[in-house]
């Protein structure tokens, strides 16, 4: 349910671009159309995230992978060589097999009957700095939502000002002067709101990726577990 | 050709026999441990089909097929593979072994999830948006009839019989029970909140309801249409709004249920004689939809965050592989060839 008017949303704006060189009053009238969904596409608990994807705060070890809970460890920050790991892994620049190999070395380097315990740190330290990664792309997005109602707020305040304007241009040459003026500058904005809701699915996906990429190293991590 | 040479290529000849029959007995023997089957699974995101064999655990072709394909299923003479297309807005149809287009069979708006008759001739398809059930006849591209039933209607389930049809919708909380003589609802059963999923069990007697936000399965008696039990799940560690009950299959000795639980990335394994979660197996991220392989040994898991597919050992209650498929899996249907 949520996901669908979510992607409504996006046609709408997506529609409302195709047009915008053919009627820019009415891509106005559209993108205003637009704010209110905006303000209210989002859960009540959590205001200004903008995603259709459910906000979720905190990823749990028990939902990442079926070994023992590791939400509450920190002595993996003690142990250098997991430090180093960790850091490695969670660069997502660092691709998937090559993360895979580092695992298995990390877990081959490991004393038999240690190894069980250190890949549970080593997933501890990964997990860890994730949600605090994750916590900074979701508080990003939030704050990009933010600026986008203020954005739009003033687009709506233009567009009464522009109305105004046009009332009096017809018998005032100083309001036709400032009309121009005004209509590039709501035209400019109303360009930039766009511009920056469009690029929005795509990096409402960062948390996902992340989250996909924190499941597979978790999955990996578990394989080399005995227990 | 003198007659040595012939005979030792007579010798050559039945040598090459020799080992062909052993070969071909080999290969037999490991058709009889792992039977091939065809596993099809519609990416929702990519507008795709993967294609799997079961013996080799491996995706081994991707069709392009309609925009945003979720349901699937396939006709009773394994000839067809139906696919609904939500923002196409039709069922199209494909020959399931060579993956042509067929036709495009009338759906009603943004078709989601349907099911056949038992006698194979008739399709249920939930409209969504139009808050109806559309009767379509697969063979002569005909609507048959349109039955209003609740808000955002979805699951849908039909008695092994072919008599009742059960639909639950979204908004309502409500599985529908519906007489596919007549076409009209008989009954109504209030359930928990976003019923997603109805499965009759082999022998008919129960319905099973999952409900995502609600997170339980209902389970209810066909016949008197009774609750005879809600089953929650409990995961520890797990937050509870990770729990989102979605497809569920039950084996055909009706013994073992088994219910996706979304994003808890997780398959629950029910004794149906106690109502008991046996386990939970971890798969991947947002397990969606569940299907056997004939012989049930396998169960296939749409994995819609992962873009994979889990492939669980019904047997030992154990997950054997994970599958990478396209971009958000969403249904799964599994031919016996």
């Amino acid at each position: 349910m949520g996901r669908r008017r979510g992607a409504i949303l996006i046609k709408s704006e997506e529609n409302n671009v195709a047009h915008s060189n053919a009627a820019v009053g009415l891509f106005a009238a559209g993108i205003i159309a637009c704010v209110a969904p905006i303000a209210h596409a989002a859960d009540a608990a959590n205001p200004d995230w903008p995603c259709i994807q459910r906000k979720v705060a905190t990823l749990t070890s028990v939902q990442m992978w079926d070994g023992p809970a590791v939400d509450d460890l920190s002595q993996w920050s003690d142990n250098e060589e997991t430090r180093k790991l960790v850091a490695v892994l969670v660069s997502r620049r660092v691709p998937l097999e090559q993360a895979a190999t580092s695992i298995a070395q990390f877990a081959a380097a490991q004393p038999q009957d240690k190894r069980d315990e250190s890949l549970k740190n080593l997933f501890a330290g990964l997990l860890s700095t994730v949600n605090t990664d994750r916590a900074t792309v979701m508080s990003g997005l939030e704050r990009f939502q933010r600026r986008q109602k203020a954005r739009a707020a003033e687009i709506e305040r233009q567009d009464g000002v522009l109305r105004q304007l046009k009332e009096r241009a017809a018998a005032d040459e100083k309001a036709r002067a400032e009309l121009a003026a005004a209509e590039d500058r709501h035209n400019w904005d109303i360009r930039v709101f766009t511009e920056r809701q469009q690029s929005l699915p795509l990096a409402c996906e960062v948390p996902v990726v992340i989250e996909q990429r924190l499941f597979e190293l978790g999955r990996e991590i578990r394989s080399h577990m005995s227990e | 050709m003198d007659s040595t040479g012939h005979s030792r290529v007579t010798a050559g000849v039945t040598r090459h026999t020799s080992w062909f029959m052993i070969a071909l007995l080999a290969s037999l023997l490991v058709a009889t441990a792992a039977p091939a089957y065809t596993v099809y699974v519609t990416n929702e995101k990519d507008g795709t089909v993967s294609i799997i064999d079961s013996a080799k655990l491996e995706v081994v072709r991707t069709v392009k097929v309609g925009q945003r394909p979720r349901g699937i299923t396939l006709t009773k003479d394994h000839r067809w593979l139906l696919i609904c297309a939500s923002d196409d807005n039709a069922v199209l149809v494909y020959d399931a072994r060579t993956m042509e287009l067929v036709k495009s069979l009338p759906s009603g708006q943004d078709p989601e999830l349907f099911i056949l008759h038992p006698a194979g001739k008739l399709l249920y398809i939930a409209n969504e948006e139009d808050n109806l059930v559309t009767v379509v006849d697969i063979e002569k591209d005909s609507v048959l009839a349109e039955i209003p039933v609740g808000v955002e209607p979805e699951g849908m389930g039909i008695s092994p019989d072919g008599k009742v049809l059960v639909t639950t919708s979204e908004t309502t909380n409500m599985a529908h029970f519906i007489d596919t003589a007549t076409n009209t609802t008989i009954d109504n059963v209030l359930v928990d909140s976003r019923p997603r999923f109805a499965e009759f069990n082999a022998d008919g007697s129960q319905v099973w309801v999952s409900a995502e936000i609600g997170g339980t399965v209902t389970v209810i008696d066909a016949k008197t249409r009774a609750v005879i039990t809600k089953i929650a799940f409990k995961i520890p560690g797990m937050p509870l709004d990770a729990i989102q009950p979605v497809g569920v299959r039950i084996t055909k000795d009706g013994k073992r249920a088994f219910v996706a639980l979304g994003p808890s990335n997780r398959v629950a394994v029910i004794d149906t004689a106690t109502f008991k979660v046996e386990k939970y197996l971890l798969v991947g991220q947002r397990v969606w939809q569940l299907a056997f392989t004939p012989d049930e040994k396998l169960l296939f898991t749409t994995n819609g965050s992962s873009n994979d597919v889990s492939v669980i050992d019904v047997e030992k209650l154990r997950v054997v592989r994970s599958i990478k498929v396209g971009r958000y899996p969403w249904g799964v249907v599994v031919a016996p060839f």
